[in-house]
């Protein structure tokens, strides 16, 4: 038996029959009893237990992951405000599900917690291929979580995913798994079997103006640039528009302008998104910054953030070694959407242009993604992005 | 080259030094003068690079402050970029505004009934507007509430809620008319009645723009947001106006069609009733002639028999054969024969009528000459015409005119038109018979100059028992059947008969009758 993989779709406003009309359509493609795993991610609109309970009154029994998004994505372009479901089916690719609670506090254990969960369900004669997560979006230390899976895993153990959203309100982020939601959480598939994989991620913003020293900062919080309160750097570029950065949490205006930081031997820099000015005058990040980093003001531009979308799918497809996409998921910054505009769906085209019209497409606009870097002196270790689109195919 | 030269000296002076190694005086003389050279060296070199260094520095000020002023180019730049993203994001909203507008006003002026218009108005169109819940609203005739006509981004519970409040009382609490715009932009520019509201829609900003029809606000509709981020402004008033219009619009063309549609659908029941109440009474008209037809047919076979009687019984006593006949007592009996035929002649009438009526008489259709049956009427009608001077004449064709018809009664037809003629047309007047084939019809004209007759006569002349009241119809009596029969039986040739008249002037009765063959007896049965 092959890959079976089929998507479901619905924009119902009852969150019940959303989930089971979604479930539904999916189940219906595939036709052949319960799938091995449902992956679903959602608008947070959503009264997610009861869309969580719509899903399982189609499908009781297979193991669910997931979480609310910033938009939905499938090969028919993004969507918003729906609630969108893969059915995976295969006797050649094995997943296992996990999760690790209060990332908040305790990122790095929640990763570990995680990475245990899945390696422990996983058969030891299974070769792992990839650990695909979901984590709080808003709270919490995304790089903490990577490193507490690289704890259990080892440091080159490719993780993919994005972080979950919440259609750019930036209030509460929802993690699903099995028949619970929660919040505060990271949830994850381990895959493994006899398949392939292939992993891209680029963002294609470019840096601007002066690099500045991270002269002090704790995990995600930079505290000092140059010696100065790290916040002026967005009030120096910013100017006169810096006030709406106090109407506004400052991460919707400076989600199009992050901050880069330089990775030896990577083609771009890693990028870091501003959640928020505390009142320190300190800038808490979405990942960690070490201390002496050297940090620019980034700038995106649609024309170079669509070329980078397509290097992306293309190493993803390269990493499948000639062999053909099953499925491919997408975890997309939704700050990408924002430099789109209207035009969001042109990416969507170039993944479909690179892989084929008729390969499934399946993820969401995140609030952080997570992908290994590519340069060899990285060693495949994963890293937490912002602004970036990562693409992970399965082939066979 | 200064260094070069220097370097060069005291390479030549530690190459002397170590040539001279051997002898210890002269190596003691040697390194002193090595040790002067070196250091005069190093003096030179320490030198060249204080002004080099000081050369460098300068370069790299100048360098540090280009790069600052590149720097503050990329905070123009940004800022630039900046306004061009919140440009563009507001253009993108205007834009795909504008095309979910057209799109909206298309599908929904696209039908006529007023459910599909609401259904037209559904979640993905609302959200690229950029809203997240909508309602239109409309005055209720019935209930003395406004309905929700369809509501987009509410779940039942939410949308039960709504249903569930009275929208108008709380327009009217606010002291808003209903031909107001409310706009809340956000949390804090609500007043607590205002938040109440927030709550009700689970918005965060909204607004009620009245559904205008004719200077008539009809309903309204309500947009709000969540997000607290995409507030709605006076900004999208613009486009909610043209939304409201729009909708209003095709709310009024609906009611406009229904009215229309309702005020049909009445009218066809009405027609259809009324149809059916005019075939009831038809029957029954129909059922009532037949039975008046019967009774007439029955009727007058039962009085023709003791009216033969009494005819023969007279002439009986008439010709003696029952002892002799005084005078007076001849003069009575004559008139009782005069009577009886005239009650014989009215009872055959009234018998023709009803056989034609039932469609019981036989026609006996045959190729016949009208020409003939025109003179004979006239040779048989000569002593009456000659004793009252009347000049009786026919205008014929030289052809002989054949049609297909009953021979006698087409004769008896003639006799009646030509009798009444004669009975109306003063001493000394004229009677014209007129003969004139045509296509497919020959026409008959009867003229007389007589006394003519009133509009009111000519329209019920061809009635059973019509008799005109004047002073001629006083004197001489008649049946009243014989224009009648004579109707019946033309209209059994499929032909038609009408008369022009005129008081003092005259009358002229036409008929027609066709030159072709008729299919069968024409009869009206009834």
């Amino acid at each position: 038996m092959a890959i079976l993989v089929s998507i479901g779709k619905s924009t119902d406003m009852e969150s019940y029959s959303a989930g089971s009309a979604a479930c539904c359509q999916a189940l219906e493609q595939i036709k052949s009893g319960e799938p091995d795993i449902v992956f679903c991610f959602a608008s947070s609109r959503f009264n997610h237990s009861q869309l969580i309970q719509g899903i399982k009154s189609i499908i009781p029994n297979a193991p669910l992951v997931g979480c609310t998004t910033a938009g939905e994505i499938t090969a028919d372009g993004p969507e918003t405000k729906s609630v969108i479901v893969l059915l995976l089916q295969s006797d050649k690719l094995h997943t296992a599900v996990g999760m690790g609670g209060k990332v908040s506090i305790a990122a790095r254990s929640a990763g570990s917690k995680l990475a245990r969960d899945v390696i422990q369900k996983t058969n030891d004669s299974f070769i792992r291929h990839a650990l695909m997560i979901f984590s709080d979006g808003i709270n919490g230390n995304g790089t903490d979580v990577i490193r507490g899976i690289q704890d259990i895993t080892g440091t080159s153990f490719p993780i993919i995913g994005g972080s979950a959203g919440d259609d750019f309100l930036f209030q509460n982020t929802f993690q699903y798994y099995e028949a619970g939601v929660f919040q505060d959480s990271v949830v994850g598939v381990l895959f493994s079997g006899d398949i392939k994989i292939g992993i891209g991620a680029r963002h294609g913003w470019y840096p601007l103006g002066k690099p500045q020293i991270v002269t002090d900062a704790r995990h995600n919080i930079i505290k000092k640039l140059d010696g100065r309160p790290a916040a002026g750097i967005y009030e120096e570029y910013f100017g006169p528009r810096v006030a709406e950065m106090h109407k506004e949490p400052l991460v919707r205006m400076a989600i199009m302008y992050p901050l880069g930081m330089s990775i030896q031997g990577e083609a771009e820099c890693i990028i870091r998104n501003v959640l928020r000015a505390n009142e320190f005058g300190e800038l808490v990040c979405a990942g960690e910054v070490p201390v002496s980093s050297e940090i620019r003001v980034m700038m995106g531009s649609k024309e170079a953030a669509l070329k980078a979308a397509r290097k992306a799918a293309q190493i993803a497809l390269a990493g499948l070694k000639g062999l053909k996409a099953k499925v491919v998921f997408v975890f997309d910054s939704v700050s990408r959407k924002k430099l789109y505009g209207r035009n969001a769906a042109q990416e969507i085209e170039i993944l479909k242009d690179v892989f084929g019209l008729a390969v499934p497409i399946f993820g969401f606009y995140t609030y952080g993604e997570q992908a290994p870097l590519g340069a060899e002196i990285n060693l495949g270790q994963a890293f937490f992005h912002n602004e970036t689109i990562v693409v992970f195919a399965i082939g066979e | 080259m200064k260094i070069n030269i220097w370097l060069l000296l005291s390479i030549g002076a530690l190459i002397l030094s170590v040539i001279v190694l051997i002898d210890n005086t002269v190596a003691k003389l040697m390194g002193g003068f090595m040790l002067l050279v070196l250091l005069a060296y190093f003096a030179e070199v320490s030198r060249e690079s204080k002004t080099q260094i000081t050369r460098m520095q300068k370069a790299l000020d100048k360098l540090r402050s280009a790069y600052s002023e590149l720097d503050d180019q990329a905070k123009i730049i940004i800022r630039t970029d900046l306004e061009l993203n919140r440009t563009q994001e507001e253009l993108d909203k205007k834009i795909t505004g504008l095309y979910t507008l057209h799109e909206i006003g298309k599908l929904i002026s696209s039908t006529l009934e007023m459910q599909k218009v609401f259904m037209q108005i559904t979640e993905p169109l609302i959200l690229k507007l950029g809203y997240e819940k909508a309602i239109v609203f409309l005055d209720s005739p019935v209930q003395e509430k406004m309905e929700c006509k369809a509501m987009i981004g509410f779940d039942s519970e939410q949308a039960q809620k709504i249903k569930q409040a009275e929208i108008r009382e709380l327009l009217a609490k606010n002291n808003h008319r209903q031909k107001d715009i409310i706009l809340v932009k956000d949390a804090g520019s609500a007043s607590d009645e205002q938040r109440g509201w927030q709550k009700l829609f689970a918005v965060t900003s909204f607004v009620f723009i009245p559904l205008i029809v004719k200077d008539q606000a009809i309903g309204c509709l309500f947009v709000g947001n969540n997000n607290p981020y995409s507030r709605i402004s006076k900004g999208d008033l613009d486009f909610l106006f043209i939304l409201a219009n729009q909708l209003s619009i095709a709310i009024d063309n609906a009611k406009l069609y229904a009215e229309i549609k309702l005020s049909h659908d009445e009218l066809e029941i009405r027609v259809e009733d009324r149809t059916k109440e005019l075939a009831i009474a038809n029957d029954e008209l129909l059922k009532l002639n037949k039975m008046k037809s019967d009774f007439v047919s029955a009727v007058s076979h039962e009085l023709r028999t003791p009216l033969t009687s009494i005819k023969g019984y007279a002439a009986i006593l008439m010709a003696g054969r029952l002892g002799e006949v005084s005078s007076v007592q001849q003069d009575k009996l004559r008139k009782i024969n005069i009577h009886s035929d005239e009650l014989i002649q009215l009872v055959n009438d009234l018998l023709d009528i009803a056989r034609i009526e039932s469609g019981k008489v036989g026609m006996d259709i045959r190729y016949i000459s009208l020409t003939d049956i025109v003179k004979s009427t006239i040779d048989l009608f000569f002593p009456q015409v000659d004793e009252k001077q009347i000049t009786l004449s026919a205008d014929l064709p030289d052809n002989t005119v054949m049609v297909w018809a009953d021979q006698y009664k087409i004769a008896r037809v003639f006799m009646n038109l030509v009798a009444n003629a004669i009975k109306f047309t003063p001493v000394n007047g004229e009677i014209i018979l007129l003969v004139k084939p045509d296509d497919n019809f020959v026409r008959v004209a009867i003229s007389d100059s007589g006394i003519g007759m009133s509009n009111k006569d000519l329209s019920c002349i061809f009635d059973e028992f019509y008799r005109v009241d004047n002073a001629i119809n006083v004197e001489k009596k008649g049946t009243g059947l014989g224009l009648s029969l004579a109707k019946k039986i033309i209209e059994a040739h499929s032909g038609n008969i009408w008369v022009e008249s005129e008081i003092g002037k005259g009358t002229t009765f036409y008929f027609t009758l066709s030159l072709r063959k008729i299919e069968a007896p024409q009869i009206s049965v009834v």
